[in-house]
Protein backbone atom coordinates (compact mmCIF):
# COMPACT_ATOMS: atom_id res chain seq x y z
CA UNK A 1 0.00 0.00 0.00
CA UNK A 2 1.71 3.08 -1.27
CA UNK A 3 -0.48 5.91 -0.51
CA UNK A 4 -0.01 7.87 2.16
CA UNK A 5 -3.52 8.70 2.86
CA UNK A 6 -4.66 5.15 3.63
CA UNK A 7 -1.28 4.79 5.64
CA UNK A 8 -2.57 6.94 8.08
CA UNK A 9 -5.68 5.85 8.10
CA UNK A 10 -3.90 2.28 9.01
CA UNK A 11 -1.65 3.31 11.59
CA UNK A 12 -5.06 5.68 13.23
CA UNK A 13 -7.02 3.10 13.72
CA UNK A 14 -4.68 0.13 14.88
CA UNK A 15 -3.94 3.16 17.87
CA UNK A 16 -7.54 3.04 18.41
CA UNK A 17 -8.19 -0.54 18.35
CA UNK A 18 -5.50 -0.78 20.89
CA UNK A 19 -6.90 2.12 23.06
CA UNK A 20 -9.79 0.13 22.80
CA UNK A 21 -8.20 -2.90 24.24
CA UNK A 22 -6.82 -1.16 27.25
CA UNK A 23 -9.89 0.56 28.12
CA UNK A 24 -11.51 -3.10 27.93
CA UNK A 25 -9.07 -4.30 30.39
CA UNK A 26 -8.63 -1.58 32.30
CA UNK A 27 -12.91 -1.51 32.52
CA UNK A 28 -12.87 -5.44 33.15
CA UNK A 29 -10.65 -4.89 36.43
CA UNK A 30 -13.35 -2.90 37.88
CA UNK A 31 -16.79 -4.41 36.93
CA UNK A 32 -17.48 -8.19 38.49
CA UNK A 33 -16.78 -11.37 36.41
CA UNK A 34 -19.97 -13.53 37.90
CA UNK A 35 -23.30 -12.13 37.30
CA UNK A 36 -24.32 -15.07 40.71
CA UNK A 37 -23.19 -16.31 43.33
CA UNK A 38 -19.89 -16.25 44.72
CA UNK A 39 -18.25 -12.62 44.40
CA UNK A 40 -20.92 -11.17 42.12
CA UNK A 41 -20.72 -7.96 43.70
CA UNK A 42 -17.02 -7.84 43.82
CA UNK A 43 -14.64 -6.47 41.59
CA UNK A 44 -11.09 -7.68 41.08
CA UNK A 45 -10.11 -4.21 42.29
CA UNK A 46 -12.41 -4.82 45.36
CA UNK A 47 -9.61 -8.33 45.92
CA UNK A 48 -6.68 -6.20 45.02
CA UNK A 49 -7.33 -3.30 47.34
CA UNK A 50 -8.14 -5.63 50.39
CA UNK A 51 -5.35 -7.61 49.89
CA UNK A 52 -3.06 -4.48 49.97
CA UNK A 53 -4.42 -4.11 53.55
CA UNK A 54 -2.47 -7.56 54.41
CA UNK A 55 -5.45 -9.23 55.23
CA UNK A 56 -5.08 -13.21 55.83
CA UNK A 57 -1.94 -13.12 56.04
CA UNK A 58 -1.38 -12.41 51.97
CA UNK A 59 1.61 -10.48 51.40
CA UNK A 60 0.33 -7.26 50.29
CA UNK A 61 2.61 -7.42 47.56
CA UNK A 62 0.21 -10.25 46.28
CA UNK A 63 -2.42 -7.32 44.99
CA UNK A 64 -0.05 -6.33 42.07
CA UNK A 65 -1.01 -9.74 40.58
CA UNK A 66 -4.32 -8.39 40.00
CA UNK A 67 -3.41 -5.34 37.81
CA UNK A 68 -0.30 -7.38 35.76
CA UNK A 69 -2.66 -8.50 32.61
CA UNK A 70 -4.40 -4.97 32.07
CA UNK A 71 -1.09 -3.51 32.56
CA UNK A 72 0.53 -5.45 29.75
CA UNK A 73 -2.57 -4.02 27.35
CA UNK A 74 -1.82 -0.67 28.53
CA UNK A 75 2.05 -1.48 27.63
CA UNK A 76 0.50 -2.38 23.85
CA UNK A 77 -1.48 0.73 23.89
CA UNK A 78 2.02 2.80 24.69
CA UNK A 79 3.54 1.40 22.37
CA UNK A 80 0.87 1.47 19.58
CA UNK A 81 2.88 3.91 17.69
CA UNK A 82 6.07 2.56 17.23
CA UNK A 83 7.09 0.95 13.89
CA UNK A 84 9.91 -1.59 12.91
CA UNK A 85 10.35 -5.35 13.51
CA UNK A 86 11.05 -5.10 17.33
CA UNK A 87 7.95 -3.41 18.34
CA UNK A 88 6.28 -5.93 16.09
CA UNK A 89 7.73 -9.37 18.12
CA UNK A 90 6.87 -7.11 21.50
CA UNK A 91 3.70 -6.11 20.46
CA UNK A 92 2.58 -10.21 19.66
CA UNK A 93 4.28 -11.52 22.82
CA UNK A 94 2.95 -8.57 25.31
CA UNK A 95 -0.86 -9.79 23.22
CA UNK A 96 -0.61 -13.66 23.75
CA UNK A 97 0.42 -13.28 27.31
CA UNK A 98 -2.02 -11.11 28.19
CA UNK A 99 -5.03 -13.21 26.01
CA UNK A 100 -3.55 -16.53 27.47
CA UNK A 101 -4.28 -15.18 30.95
CA UNK A 102 -7.08 -13.13 30.30
CA UNK A 103 -9.12 -16.05 28.96
CA UNK A 104 -7.77 -18.88 31.14
CA UNK A 105 -9.48 -16.69 34.07
CA UNK A 106 -12.66 -16.54 31.75
CA UNK A 107 -12.20 -21.00 31.53
CA UNK A 108 -12.21 -21.43 34.82
CA UNK A 109 -15.18 -18.82 36.03
CA UNK A 110 -17.03 -20.48 33.31
CA UNK A 111 -15.96 -23.89 34.44
CA UNK A 112 -17.83 -23.18 37.73
CA UNK A 113 -20.56 -21.66 36.22
CA UNK A 114 -20.79 -20.71 32.82
CA UNK A 115 -24.59 -19.31 33.37
CA UNK A 116 -22.99 -17.02 35.59
CA UNK A 117 -20.14 -15.70 33.48
CA UNK A 118 -20.50 -11.55 33.94
CA UNK A 119 -19.14 -8.54 32.34
CA UNK A 120 -15.71 -8.83 33.41
CA UNK A 121 -14.69 -12.06 31.36
CA UNK A 122 -17.05 -10.52 28.62
CA UNK A 123 -15.00 -7.31 28.45
CA UNK A 124 -11.79 -9.18 28.15
CA UNK A 125 -12.74 -11.43 25.69
CA UNK A 126 -13.42 -8.21 24.00
CA UNK A 127 -10.07 -6.94 24.64
CA UNK A 128 -8.77 -9.69 22.87
CA UNK A 129 -10.65 -9.49 19.76
CA UNK A 130 -9.63 -6.03 19.53
CA UNK A 131 -5.86 -6.76 20.11
CA UNK A 132 -5.99 -8.99 17.37
CA UNK A 133 -7.83 -7.02 14.72
CA UNK A 134 -5.05 -4.45 15.28
CA UNK A 135 -1.97 -6.69 14.96
CA UNK A 136 -3.85 -7.68 11.35
CA UNK A 137 -4.17 -4.14 10.65
CA UNK A 138 -0.68 -2.92 11.63
CA UNK A 139 1.20 -6.42 10.24
CA UNK B 1 56.26 3.74 -27.09
CA UNK B 2 53.53 1.79 -25.59
CA UNK B 3 53.76 -1.89 -25.27
CA UNK B 4 50.08 -4.00 -25.55
CA UNK B 5 50.62 -6.95 -23.57
CA UNK B 6 47.41 -8.70 -23.89
CA UNK B 7 43.63 -8.43 -25.71
CA UNK B 8 41.86 -5.37 -24.33
CA UNK B 9 38.95 -5.65 -22.22
CA UNK B 10 35.95 -3.89 -21.36
CA UNK B 11 35.48 -3.10 -17.60
CA UNK B 12 31.47 -2.41 -16.71
CA UNK B 13 31.12 -0.03 -14.29
CA UNK B 14 27.64 0.19 -12.44
CA UNK B 15 26.07 3.29 -12.86
CA UNK B 16 25.69 3.91 -9.20
CA UNK B 17 27.04 2.31 -6.35
CA UNK B 18 25.27 2.54 -2.57
CA UNK B 19 27.64 4.50 -0.30
CA UNK B 20 26.63 2.67 2.62
CA UNK B 21 25.37 -0.92 3.46
CA UNK B 22 23.63 -2.82 0.61
CA UNK B 23 20.03 -1.66 0.76
CA UNK B 24 19.79 0.58 3.82
CA UNK B 25 20.16 4.47 4.22
CA UNK B 26 22.24 5.77 6.86
CA UNK B 27 21.30 2.74 8.64
CA UNK B 28 17.50 2.97 8.85
CA UNK B 29 15.31 0.64 6.58
CA UNK B 30 13.56 2.38 3.73
CA UNK B 31 10.11 0.95 3.13
CA UNK B 32 9.96 -0.16 -0.50
CA UNK B 33 5.91 0.37 -0.18
CA UNK B 34 6.05 4.42 0.09
CA UNK B 35 6.45 6.79 1.89
CA UNK B 36 5.84 6.96 5.67
CA UNK B 37 2.48 8.94 7.30
CA UNK B 38 4.73 11.24 9.61
CA UNK B 39 4.47 15.19 10.83
CA UNK B 40 2.32 17.08 13.48
CA UNK B 41 -0.69 14.99 13.44
CA UNK B 42 1.13 11.33 13.70
CA UNK B 43 3.23 13.23 16.73
CA UNK B 44 -0.07 14.29 18.41
CA UNK B 45 -1.63 10.29 18.08
CA UNK B 46 1.54 9.30 19.44
CA UNK B 47 1.57 11.70 22.72
CA UNK B 48 -2.18 10.84 22.83
CA UNK B 49 -1.17 7.37 23.07
CA UNK B 50 0.99 7.51 25.74
CA UNK B 51 -0.94 9.95 28.27
CA UNK B 52 -3.56 7.30 27.63
CA UNK B 53 -1.81 5.10 28.70
CA UNK B 54 -0.13 6.90 31.33
CA UNK B 55 -3.84 7.34 32.10
CA UNK B 56 -5.05 3.81 32.19
CA UNK B 57 -1.96 2.63 34.48
CA UNK B 58 -2.05 5.56 37.12
CA UNK B 59 -6.11 4.11 37.50
CA UNK B 60 -4.90 0.30 38.10
CA UNK B 61 -1.66 1.63 40.61
CA UNK B 62 -3.09 4.44 42.65
CA UNK B 63 -5.65 2.57 44.49
CA UNK B 64 -3.07 -0.83 45.57
CA UNK B 65 -0.83 2.57 46.56
CA UNK B 66 -3.58 3.82 49.22
CA UNK B 67 -6.02 1.50 49.17
CA UNK B 68 -9.29 1.84 50.33
CA UNK B 69 -10.79 1.91 54.16
CA UNK B 70 -12.19 -1.14 55.53
CA UNK B 71 -15.01 -0.97 58.20
CA UNK B 72 -17.59 1.07 58.52
CA UNK B 73 -18.70 4.52 59.59
CA UNK B 74 -20.91 3.18 62.43
CA UNK B 75 -21.31 0.04 64.29
CA UNK B 76 -24.55 -0.58 62.21
CA UNK B 77 -23.14 -0.26 59.37
CA UNK B 78 -20.44 -2.39 60.06
CA UNK B 79 -22.78 -5.03 60.63
CA UNK B 80 -24.80 -4.59 57.75
CA UNK B 81 -21.90 -4.62 55.74
CA UNK B 82 -21.23 -7.67 57.31
CA UNK B 83 -24.78 -9.75 56.43
CA UNK B 84 -25.58 -8.14 53.52
CA UNK B 85 -21.73 -9.54 52.45
CA UNK B 86 -22.69 -13.15 53.29
CA UNK B 87 -26.01 -13.01 51.27
CA UNK B 88 -23.86 -12.28 48.31
CA UNK B 89 -21.52 -14.53 49.10
CA UNK B 90 -18.94 -11.52 48.21
CA UNK B 91 -16.08 -12.73 50.30
CA UNK B 92 -14.28 -8.97 50.33
CA UNK B 93 -17.05 -7.61 51.27
CA UNK B 94 -17.03 -9.91 54.53
CA UNK B 95 -13.50 -10.05 55.32
CA UNK B 96 -13.69 -5.80 55.02
CA UNK B 97 -16.62 -5.64 57.59
CA UNK B 98 -14.16 -7.86 59.91
CA UNK B 99 -11.93 -7.08 62.29
CA UNK B 100 -8.71 -6.56 60.70
CA UNK B 101 -6.58 -8.03 64.08
CA UNK B 102 -8.69 -11.11 63.67
CA UNK B 103 -8.44 -11.24 59.49
CA UNK B 104 -4.96 -10.71 59.46
CA UNK B 105 -4.21 -13.84 61.06
CA UNK B 106 -6.31 -17.11 59.41
CA UNK B 107 -5.94 -19.06 62.04
CA UNK B 108 -7.27 -16.78 64.85
CA UNK B 109 -9.98 -15.91 62.28
CA UNK B 110 -11.07 -19.53 61.87
CA UNK B 111 -10.74 -20.42 65.88
CA UNK B 112 -13.28 -17.60 66.41
CA UNK B 113 -15.83 -18.80 63.68
CA UNK B 114 -15.19 -22.10 64.53
CA UNK B 115 -16.43 -21.34 67.93
CA UNK B 116 -19.86 -19.36 66.78
CA UNK B 117 -20.64 -21.88 64.44
CA UNK B 118 -20.80 -24.44 66.83
CA UNK B 119 -22.26 -23.33 69.87
CA UNK B 120 -24.45 -20.61 68.32
CA UNK B 121 -27.59 -21.58 66.55
CA UNK B 122 -30.02 -20.04 65.03
CA UNK B 123 -33.70 -20.04 65.28
CA UNK B 124 -36.52 -19.12 62.92
CA UNK B 125 -37.82 -20.27 59.31
CA UNK B 126 -36.89 -23.59 57.85
CA UNK B 127 -34.99 -23.09 54.89
CA UNK B 128 -37.10 -24.27 52.31
CA UNK B 129 -36.36 -27.83 50.97
CA UNK B 130 -35.44 -27.13 47.22
CA UNK B 131 -33.09 -24.59 48.86
CA UNK B 132 -31.68 -27.36 51.31
CA UNK B 133 -31.26 -29.98 48.19
CA UNK B 134 -29.16 -27.54 46.44
CA UNK B 135 -27.09 -26.73 49.71
CA UNK B 136 -26.84 -30.38 50.73
CA UNK B 137 -25.51 -31.06 46.93
CA UNK B 138 -22.96 -27.91 47.46
CA UNK B 139 -22.08 -29.42 50.47
CA UNK B 140 -21.67 -33.13 48.79
CA UNK B 141 -18.87 -31.82 46.17
CA UNK B 142 -17.49 -29.51 48.67
CA UNK B 143 -15.59 -32.10 50.97
CA UNK B 144 -13.02 -31.07 53.28
CA UNK B 145 -12.75 -27.85 51.08
CA UNK B 146 -14.68 -25.02 49.19
CA UNK B 147 -13.69 -26.34 45.44
CA UNK B 148 -15.14 -24.59 42.04
CA UNK B 149 -17.89 -28.02 42.24
CA UNK B 150 -19.77 -26.44 45.70
CA UNK B 151 -19.19 -22.83 44.00
CA UNK B 152 -21.10 -23.67 40.41
CA UNK B 153 -24.04 -25.18 42.71
CA UNK B 154 -24.13 -22.07 44.60
CA UNK B 155 -24.42 -19.81 41.69
CA UNK B 156 -28.43 -21.42 41.33
CA UNK B 157 -29.33 -19.98 45.00
CA UNK B 158 -29.50 -16.05 44.99
CA UNK B 159 -30.31 -14.28 48.72
CA UNK B 160 -30.99 -11.12 48.91
CA UNK B 161 -31.15 -8.93 52.23
CA UNK B 162 -34.17 -6.88 52.65
CA UNK B 163 -35.11 -4.22 55.66
CA UNK B 164 -32.84 -4.79 57.67
CA UNK B 165 -33.63 -3.41 60.78
CA UNK B 166 -30.59 -2.70 63.68
CA UNK B 167 -29.98 -1.02 66.71
CA UNK B 168 -26.94 -0.54 68.58
CA UNK B 169 -26.23 -0.63 72.04
CA UNK B 170 -22.96 0.38 73.84
CA UNK B 171 -21.79 -1.48 76.77
CA UNK B 172 -19.12 0.44 78.05
CA UNK B 173 -16.10 1.80 77.00
CA UNK B 174 -15.10 -1.25 74.66
CA UNK B 175 -17.85 -3.47 71.98
CA UNK B 176 -20.79 -2.44 71.20
CA UNK B 177 -23.68 -4.98 70.55
CA UNK B 178 -25.84 -4.60 67.56
CA UNK B 179 -28.80 -6.39 67.81
CA UNK B 180 -30.34 -7.95 64.93
CA UNK B 181 -34.42 -6.23 65.29
CA UNK B 182 -35.54 -7.07 61.81
CA UNK B 183 -35.02 -8.08 58.14
CA UNK B 184 -35.79 -10.88 55.38
CA UNK B 185 -33.87 -12.93 52.95
CA UNK B 186 -35.61 -12.94 49.79
CA UNK B 187 -34.01 -15.87 48.19
CA UNK B 188 -34.12 -17.12 44.00
CA UNK B 189 -33.36 -20.64 42.87
CA UNK B 190 -32.54 -20.83 39.32
CA UNK B 191 -32.00 -24.36 39.09
CA UNK B 192 -31.19 -23.74 35.21
CA UNK B 193 -27.46 -22.62 36.83
CA UNK B 194 -27.26 -26.13 38.21
CA UNK B 195 -24.53 -28.10 36.56
CA UNK B 196 -25.31 -30.67 34.65
CA UNK B 197 -25.24 -34.20 35.89
CA UNK B 198 -26.41 -33.09 39.85
CA UNK B 199 -28.86 -35.78 41.09
CA UNK B 200 -29.98 -33.12 43.28
CA UNK B 201 -31.49 -31.15 40.81
CA UNK B 202 -33.94 -33.35 39.32
CA UNK B 203 -37.57 -32.18 39.01
CA UNK B 204 -36.47 -28.80 40.33
CA UNK B 205 -38.53 -25.72 39.29
CA UNK B 206 -37.49 -21.79 39.74
CA UNK B 207 -38.96 -20.60 42.44
CA UNK B 208 -38.57 -17.79 45.20
CA UNK B 209 -38.93 -17.40 48.71
CA UNK B 210 -38.86 -14.96 51.73
CA UNK B 211 -37.90 -15.82 55.18
CA UNK B 212 -37.07 -13.87 58.21
CA UNK B 213 -33.17 -13.18 59.31
CA UNK B 214 -33.63 -14.62 62.36
CA UNK B 215 -35.99 -14.72 64.59
CA UNK B 216 -33.54 -15.69 67.60
CA UNK B 217 -30.11 -17.49 68.61
CA UNK B 218 -29.61 -20.16 71.23
CA UNK B 219 -26.09 -19.53 72.62
CA UNK B 220 -25.11 -23.70 74.27
CA UNK B 221 -28.62 -24.25 74.62
CA UNK B 222 -29.96 -21.47 75.96
CA UNK B 223 -32.14 -18.68 73.85
CA UNK B 224 -30.87 -15.14 73.38
CA UNK B 225 -33.84 -12.79 73.55
CA UNK B 226 -32.56 -11.06 70.68
CA UNK B 227 -29.93 -11.65 68.31
CA UNK B 228 -26.88 -9.36 68.02
CA UNK B 229 -23.18 -8.98 67.23
CA UNK B 230 -20.30 -6.84 69.01
CA UNK B 231 -18.68 -4.52 67.12
CA UNK B 232 -15.50 -2.57 68.13
CA UNK B 233 -13.08 0.67 66.85
CA UNK B 234 -10.63 0.29 65.07
CA UNK B 235 -8.51 3.76 64.43
CA UNK B 236 -11.69 5.53 63.61
CA UNK B 237 -13.66 2.79 61.96
CA UNK B 238 -16.11 0.26 63.21
CA UNK B 239 -15.75 -3.61 62.57
CA UNK B 240 -17.98 -6.46 63.43
CA UNK B 241 -15.42 -8.77 65.88
CA UNK B 242 -16.46 -12.71 66.11
CA UNK B 243 -13.97 -13.18 68.93
CA UNK B 244 -15.92 -9.73 70.85
CA UNK B 245 -19.06 -11.69 70.16
CA UNK B 246 -18.14 -14.81 70.83
CA UNK B 247 -16.59 -13.34 74.25
CA UNK B 248 -19.89 -11.79 74.40
CA UNK B 249 -22.56 -14.46 73.62
CA UNK B 250 -20.90 -17.72 75.47
CA UNK B 251 -18.36 -15.69 77.79
CA UNK B 252 -14.74 -16.70 77.46
CA UNK B 253 -14.48 -20.63 78.11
Amino acid sequence: MSDPAARRARELTAMALWAGAALAWVAAMRVPWSRHGLASSTTPMDAAELTRTGVLDIPPAASLAVVVLPLLAVALLAIAPLRGRGATIARVALWLVSCIGGLALAVLLASVSAASLGWGAALVVVACVLGGTALLTQR
Amino acid sequence: MTEHHGPEVDYAVPASVPSGRSGRSRGRVRDASGPRWEGPHRTAAKIGCWVLAAVLAATLLLPLVRPRQTGADSPEAAVAQLLHGIADLDAVAVLAALDPDETADPARLERAYDRLSTRLLRIGDEVPDQVTAVLRAAETRRGDQVGLGSLSVLAAVELDLVDLELEADSIGSGPVRVYLQGGRYEVVLEPSRLPDRLDDAAGMEPATYSMPLVEGWTADGAPVEVPYFATVRRQGRWYVSLEASGDDLLGTR
